[in-house]
């Protein structure tokens, strides 16, 4: 008859697509290497919005933004810890945009070098997240 | 942006948001501007785009202004954007001139069922791109931008259906069944009203009609579980959801139900696989965690009790680990091992998972009804009293003292003293105080 219903869970429908940016003020000198301290708001074309800790950055600050896929393994996190970034999407980017609230600042950063092809696939990822989901979505409103 | 509002093929849409007034409750302001932004490239006028500072605005905007276009976060710490989804609809029940979306960090392909299981148009997902912003306003609406006489009685009939006229909806909709040679959808409304009736053989008839003509009809599919479940045929039921789920997503909120089903169904297989499916999950949701915590925590609490204790108190751990200390899973986990015997497991459970999160008064009140059921009388008085001198007085530490004073046939008249203390210091609930004290004195008549 029917199979199980356990047996037709498909563990992918519950998998988000998720990665952690760790980061340097190149212009401070100060850093942040806590990944739970940085959120991804919208991600663009040549660039990213992230939310920070307040104060974190001023006007045109340069960075480095060092980007992993998540969730991160006990490894990746002590390399971090060690500074070593091998592994990461590295990009160095320039502040465009900053928003200050009292517990976070939102900054959007444009980018000033970056491997094209690598920033794609990370930006497609994203919006292949949202296509399933629109799919899904599609699929069970067909009459 | 790709969307021309000035382009003559998206003219339709540009009419349908022309005029419109829009709220955006999201807590990220560069992700609040990118939406408004989006808004105005589809022909909103930017002095119609309300920010609300809080969830009380955001709710008093929606009651008095009826804003027809909602973007609101799924969840803001704690705060429900589904409970602005059901203001959004009590205000302007026919949803044809309405758009409703969440923006919601989960962007896991389940969230799609909160749109399937709702009037829900779309869901934003973080971290989001301007293409993604673009499609879900333009696909989610798309019915709605040049609706067709079928889908606008659907549309005005479901109003109707909130407005509490279930006899003008039931005239809508069965026109509109009449006019279309597959009526799956109006016949679906049609059978939830002939429920609403009591007329469940019909409605089950009729839904069971729709799913000749479309075997995988999501929301006749997800009807007559429901229908199923209402009574109590759980054998139909788990064959029904097996149907939905060959085909959908699950919406992972039913998660502990499905468990229960399967329990119902004595399909025990489910339950060790449950266990382990659900653990395997690498970047779950927050609220796929807590979902797929209660549902191990009914597999835990099963398997004790069918004598598997050591399976059980894995997947209780386990539960525990993804209660991210919730403080009713950790309730429920630490009673399956009471159940075993295991006290000192359930305390150390406590201790180990409650966190910030969970409810420090309601824990401590759990804490000292495990300790009283376990204790003597003078121990748990002792304990008791101290509490109640605490930060965690609380009427339900008086219900324990008084119910074991009781159990432990003390004199009535340390129980009077007792009751006389918590009617003082809880007044609204002197009647509750008063009722054990009265089941005292009759047993001590």
């Amino acid at each position: 008859m029917f199979k199980l219903i356990s047996e037709l869970l498909r563990l992918k429908d519950f998998e988000q697509v998720k990665h952690a940016i760790v980061l340097k003020n190149d212009t401070s000198g100060t850093e942040i290497m806590n990944y739970k301290q940085i959120t991804i708001g919208e991600i663009k074309l040549t660039g990213i919005c992230l939310a920070v800790p307040p104060k974190s950055f001023g006007a045109n600050h340069n960075l480095t933004l060092y980007i992993y896929k998540a969730p991160l393994n006990k490894e990746t996190l002590k390399k971090i810890k060690n500074k070593n970034f091998k592994g990461s999407l590295q990009l160095i980017g320039k502040i465009k945009e900053i928003e200050n609230e009292e517990e976070t600042q939102y900054i959007e950063v444009e980018f000033t070098q970056f491997d094209p092809q690598n920033w794609k696939s990370f930006y497609n990822d994203y919006t292949h997240a949202q296509d399933t989901i629109q799919d899904y979505i599609e699929a069970g409103e067909a009459e | 942006m790709s969307f021309d509002k000035n382009d003559k093929k998206n003219k339709h849409i540009v009419d349908w948001f022309r005029n419109k007034s829009a709220v955006i409750y999201e807590p990220a302001s560069m992700n609040r501007t990118s939406i408004k932004k989006m808004l105005i490239v589809y022909g909103l006028n930017m002095d119609k785009i309300y920010v609300p500072e809080t969830f009380v605005d955001a709710k008093d905007f929606i009651a008095n202004e009826k804003p027809d276009i909602v973007f609101t976060r799924d969840d803001n710490k704690g705060e429900k954007g589904l409970d602005l989804l059901d203001l959004h609809i009590e205000t302007i029940p026919n949803r044809l001139n309405t758009g409703f979306f969440l923006v919601s960090e989960d962007n896991s392909p389940s969230i799609s069922a909160v749109v399937l299981d709702t009037e829900v148009d779309g869901i934003l997902t973080l971290p989001f791109t301007g293409a993604s912003l673009e499609k879900i306003i333009k696909l989610g609406l798309k019915k709605k931008y040049k609706p067709n006489p079928y889908n606008k009685m659907i549309e005005e009939a479901k109003g109707k259906m909130v407005q509490g006229d279930v006899e003008g909806a039931l005239q809508i909709l069965k026109s509109a069944s009449d006019m279309n040679k597959t009526p799956v959808l109006s016949n679906c409304y049609i059978a939830k009203i002939l429920i609403s009736n009591n007329d469940e053989k019909e409605a089950e008839e009729m839904l069971l009609e729709n799913l000749n003509q479309n075997t995988k009809h999501y929301l006749s599919l997800k009807e007559l579980a429901k229908l199923y479940k209402h009574q109590s045929r759980f054998k139909d039921q788990y064959d029904m959801t097996s149907r939905i789920l060959d085909e959908y997503a699950m919406n992972p909120e039913k998660i502990p139900d499905l468990t229960k089903l399967s329990i119902q169904n004595e399909k025990y297989e489910d339950i060790w696989n449950y266990a382990k499916v659900f653990s395997t999950i690498k970047t779950p949701s927050l609220k796929i965690t807590q979902f797929i915590s209660a549902g191990l925590a009914i597999c835990g609490r099963f398997m004790v009790k069918t004598s598997r204790p050591d399976e059980g108190k894995k997947a209780i751990l386990k539960s525990a680990k993804m209660a991210h200390g919730k403080f009713e899973i950790l309730k429920s986990l630490a009673e399956s091992l009471l159940l075993i015997g295991d006290k000192e497991g359930a305390s150390k459970l406590l201790n180990d998972h409650a966190n910030e999160n969970t409810d420090e008064i309601a824990l401590e009140v759990f804490q000292f009804e495990i300790f009283a059921r376990e204790s003597l009388t003078p121990q748990t008085l002792e304990r008791g009293r101290k509490l109640l001198n605490s930060e965690f007085k609380a009427p339900e530490i008086y219900q324990i003292l008084i119910e074991k004073l009781i159990s432990g046939n003390m004199k009535i008249g340390i129980i009077e003293e007792m009751v006389d203390s918590a009617k003082k210091d809880f007044p609204d609930l002197s009647d509750q105080f008063q009722q054990l004290l009265e089941k005292a004195q009759s047993n001590a008549a």
